[in-house]
């Protein structure tokens, strides 16, 4: 058999529909998965106007089944023999007679048991029960209501239709009784449509101008460009985020091509596609890499004379284009440096100050920073980078930004314009897009000195001033996002292997704060918050959670040298060297546990070895050693050997705590064997924090 | 049905009138006060509230001060027009109605492409939301429609649909221009005869010389008014205060007097008010006994429940 469902709705929301259609799709495998109907085929379809629910290859009835339920105990069901109250109230519960009891035997004893019959079900009585449920439980980003029903949905539903196989199956969904009745496309085939069978549903439609299946729309969608982007003479620029979206607001899909007037290629190629994109919709069509003065729109419906459409399609575009370039002209007659003076009169945050100031902090940031990892060539690039940082924000008070409309999103890409436009450097217009690089966690990062300088500068005092003012982030509350700017500090910081000293620069850009905000704590919070960060970066490289702590417990104060550290600690974590030697760091640090460590002797006293036992001498001896290699090997941060050194001391720990008893009554002995426990500690310090390496059958004692 | 354009914007809004008019609307006025939108005008603000159905289409002029360009943007102005249309509760073929409508001024929709764009609208200052659509004629927004759920933070009880018609848009649309300033008004006269120097010496007023002291005085004094009022329960007079005190922000803002961070807290200060507004109109209607319900047992069941309370 076979079941259509189709909510009619009004026009729902593009961008809930994919995942709407998905979600009754799953659900409804699953209902029917459990529902013993066969092996249906299930399958969903849905324009803005309907979702479709179609299950071919239903059963007509459910199987039947038998199913085992155990009873009271046989010693409790039976007294001399005879059925008591528990077996006949057992019996007449399950449907059959006590004779057909029959028994079990279980580690708890032995018990009664009924074979009981679960006759099937018709498939109408099952779907019935099934179908409503699964529609109202479907999640949206935003319901309403419509009437005194109640009933939530994103838009108001109109009609349900209802069908297996050629009858209707009569359920109840928003207060409104199923019928065979649809409606036609409103333009090509308005009015209801009578279904005869499921089977006819999809050609019914079709016939009545609406193409129920996203795909065949999409496909239609996408010849349709192709088809146009040939006629006016160019390519199509895709655009696939564009393309699933108009899929989703037409019900039958054709592409209609207009034209501007080619004046508007003056514009930036990103301002002409904004304003075709963002909010018309309209896709761009291209020759030899520059935008044709034409666009490709995608209508709902189909007209033997489209020229109205058009006209007025043309008409709206126009004037969103006129808009742009009366923006573009103001902005570029005022210059970059005027808009960046302008600067000083937009509010970043209230408790901190303006764009203006925030700019002169970055650029002092910027120079910085540009000392600290361009070195030599920093003088060369000086120049530059500072006429960066102070024009990087003039865009925002440019009226293409300050609209507050569709060009708000090519901030940076406009300030680059603009720059371009008045002839300033190449490489200066790319840092003014690059400062805003990375994006996301796969995004690009800048390439340009000037453009990496800006985009950890302007960050790093972001999250300082946003920490200063109180907007701190916690839960899933973060208005400002900065964990994302945190992540991508990070990121600039490993992936483009730059060292700073985190705690040096925080506390720089905190000193360059307005004197009024608070201070009080705040160095201690960005860095614990940058921390996280760190290790969320550490953690997403695959490192395993106690590797991160263990190195960011010694020393988080060089991200990047915390990378490389976590990388040579990872690759001999599994090692059983480094478990051993754990242990007895653990051991020693226990026994070291409240005791002054400055008050104990030094390793340098000539006497120090006075009386020692042979297993101290070694430990004595593996210690300077080990001592004298890390030093070798710290010299060009070579953390492999440091490690593979620091695994040397395994053996003469073992053996020392296997021969000597540390706690000796001897106040003497003790003291020195606690100061070669000290010593070994310290070796680890700033590599990482052994307490933090989590030892399997040990896991209880770390904390 | 006459599908002929029609010629000037005065045919227009009077074809809206009569369609709206046949479907069973009273025809509204204009609120006598500055308000930024229809949706601020009592016959939509407080009477979408409760449980009597009402539907009613009227002009909104409607001033948004910092929206003016001196005449010089040829689709923004400070005081600009809505044809406002609520019918509580909407009817189940609402949007049926709102093409014939279009109908109704001559717009042949088998010539056109007509989309119901997503548009979640929401009124800070009112308390108010809705979810609805921005409806698009070959591209332009010609119409927000919008079902509203919540009025002055109040749930609505049957749930009303707003049709907001951008009637300059559709007229010059309709008249083939690209300019508010060419809109034939009347067979006489086009819009730039009738309104363009006014548009100009009010921009002026909004950006230039408005008494930023006064606007703030203002403020504070029609705060101090409607709240007074309202616990009186003088519900059009303290509603009357609360649209004056809005409308003394939208100049304080249009000067440029309040900072980005005040805004919020003036905003909040307004919905305070409307929400205020919003209750005791609720009240007011209990106390009358809901006399527009027109189920006489749907009254009285309705009148249980807040004698239950």
């Amino acid at each position: 058999m076979k079941l259509l469902l189709e909510i009619g709705t009004e026009a729902i929301p593009a961008g809930y529909l994919p995942r709407a259609l998905d979600e009754l799709r799953i659900k409804a495998e699953k209902a029917l998965g459990e529902a013993r109907l066969g092996k249906p085929a299930v399958r969903t379809l849905g324009t803005p106007k309907r979702l479709v629910l179609e299950v071919s290859g239903l059963s007509p009835r459910q199987d039947d089944v038998v199913r085992d339920v155990q009873g009271p105990r046989t010693d409790i069901a039976f007294r001399d023999g005879k059925p008591t109250q528990a077996a006949e109230g057992f019996a007449k519960k399950n449907g059959v007679v006590v004779g057909e009891l029959e028994r079990v035997v279980t580690d708890k004893g032995e018990f009664l048991l009924a074979r009981v019959q679960d006759k099937g079900r018709v498939a109408p009585e099952v779907l019935m029960d099934m179908l409503p449920a699964l529609v109202t439980s479907l999640s949206w980003p935003k319901t309403m209501v419509w009437n005194e029903n109640g009933f939530r949905f994103p838009r108001p539903v109109r009609w349900v239709l209802c069908l297996l196989d050629d009858a209707v199956l009569p359920l109840t969904i928003a207060g409104l009784s199923s019928a065979r009745d649809t409606q036609g496309h409103w333009l090509l085939g308005p009015g209801p449509v009578s279904i005869p069978h499921a089977d006819a549903y999809q050609s019914a439609l079709n016939d009545k101008g609406v193409l129920v299946d996203p795909s065949e729309r999409r496909a239609r969608i996408e010849a349709g460009l192709l088809a146009a982007a040939t006629r006016i003479g160019g390519r199509l620029v895709p655009d696939d985020g564009l393309l699933d979206e108009v899929t989703f607001l037409t019900e039958h899909p054709s592409v209609l091509d207009g034209r501007f007037d080619p004046e508007f290629l003056e514009l930036p190629r990103e301002v002409v596609v904004t304003a075709m994109r963002s909010h018309q919709r309209y896709f761009a069509a291209e020759k030899d890499g520059q935008l044709l003065p034409a666009f490709l729109v995608v209508c709902d419906g189909e007209w033997t004379d489209p020229s109205m459409v058009v006209a007025g399609n043309e008409r709206v575009l126009r004037a969103r284009l006129a808009d742009a370039r009366f923006y573009w002209n103001v902005d570029r007659k005022k210059g970059l440096d005027a808009l960046a003076e302008a600067l000083s009169g937009i509010v970043w945050l209230e408790a901190v100050g303006t764009m203006g100031e925030k700019t002169e902090r970055v650029a002092n940031l910027v120079s910085h920073l540009g000392r600290l990892w361009f070195a030599k060539d920093w003088k060369e690039l000086e120049p530059g980078a500072s006429r960066a940082a102070r024009l990087a924000k003039a865009d925002l008070a440019s009226e293409m930004i300050k609209d507050g409309k569709e060009f708000t999103g090519l901030q940076g890409v406009m300030g680059a314009r603009y720059a371009e436009a008045a002839g300033e450097a190449p490489e200066l217009a790319r840092a003014l897009i690059e400062q805003y690089l990375p994006r996301g966690a796969n995004n690009e990062l800048p390439e340009t000195p000037s453009g990496t300088l800006l985009a950890f500068a302007d960050r790093l005092d972001s999250v300082v001033g946003c920490f200063a003012a109180g907007f701190v982030p916690s839960g899933s509350q973060d208005p400002y996002a900065l964990r994302r700017a945190a992540n991508g500090m990070i990121r600039l910081l490993m992936e483009k292997r730059l060292h700073i000293s985190l705690r040096q620069f925080v506390r720089y850009a905190i000193t360059a704060l307005p004197d009024s905000v608070r201070r009080e704590g705040l160095e201690t919070e960005i860095l614990s918050f940058l921390n996280e960060r760190i290790a969320f970066f550490l953690r997403e490289r695959g490192m395993t959670y106690d590797v991160v702590e263990a190195v960011l417990g010694a020393d988080a104060d060089d991200p990047l040298d915390a990378l490389v550290r976590a990388e040579a600690l990872a690759k001999i974590r599994a090692s059983e060297d480094l478990e051993r030697l754990v242990v007895g760091f653990k051991r020693a640090a226990n026994i070291l546990k409240g005791i002054d460590i400055e008050d104990l002797p030094g390793l340098t006293h000539p006497d120090f070895l006075k009386g020692a036992a042979p297993a101290e001498e070694r430990l004595f001896t593996s210690i300077l050693e080990t001592e004298r290699d890390l030093a070798r090997a710290r010299e060009t941060k070579d953390y492999p050997a440091m490690l593979t050194t620091l695994l040397q001391l395994r053996a003469p720990i073992d053996q020392f705590f296997d021969d000597v008893m540390v706690m000796s009554e001897d106040p003497s002995e003790r003291r020195r064997r606690l100061a070669l426990l000290a010593a070994a500690r310290a070796l680890f310090q700033d590599l990482f924090d052994p307490a933090r390496i989590v030892i399997e059958g040990e896991t209880a004692k770390v904390k | 049905m006459n599908l002929r354009p029609t010629k000037t914007f005065q045919e227009m809004l009077l074809a809206l009138e009569r369609f709206w008019a046949d479907q069973g609307c009273v025809i509204g006025q204009p609120y006598p006060s500055e308000v930024g939108a229809g949706t601020f005008n009592p016959a939509t603000f407080l009477r979408a509230l409760g449980p009597e159905p009402w539907n009613v289409a009227f002009v909104e002029p409607s001033r948004r001060p910092k929206d003016g360009r001196y005449g010089e943007n040829p689709n923004r102005l400070q005081n600009f027009y809505q044809y406002q249309v609520l019918l509580k509760p909407a009817p189940s073929d609402v949007l049926r109605l709102y093409e014939a409508s279009l109908e109704a001024i001559g717009i042949d929709l088998r010539k056109h492409d007509l989309r119901y764009v997503e548009d979640d609208w929401e009124s800070p200052t009112l308390g108010a939301w809705g979810l609805g659509w921005e409806v698009w004629l070959d591209g332009m927004e010609i119409t927000q429609f919008t079902y509203f759920q919540q009025v002055g933070g109040i749930d609505v009880e049957l749930v009303p649909a707003e049709i907001t018609y951008g009637i300059e848009r559709i007229g010059t649309y309709l008249q083939g221009s690209n300019r508010i300033m060419d809109l034939q008004i009347s067979q006489d006269f086009k819009w730039d005869q009738l309104y363009l120097e006014n548009e100009r010496e009010w921009c002026v007023l909004n950006f230039e010389e408005a008494n930023v002291e006064m606007y703030f005085r203002l403020f504070a004094d029609f705060e101090r008014e409607a709240e007074r009022l309202l616990k009186k329960d003088l519900v059009a007079p303290g509603y009357d205060y609360v649209i004056k005190c809005s409308h003394a922000f939208n100049m304080l803002e249009a000067r440029g007097a309040i900072s980005v961070a005040e805004r919020t807290g003036y905003i909040g200060r307004v919905r305070r008010l409307a929400r205020m507004a919003a209750q005791a109109y609720l009240r007011q209607r209990e106390r009358l006994g809901f006399p527009m319900m027109n189920d006489e047992s749907a009254r009285l069941k309705r009148l249980e429940t807040v004698a239950a309370r």
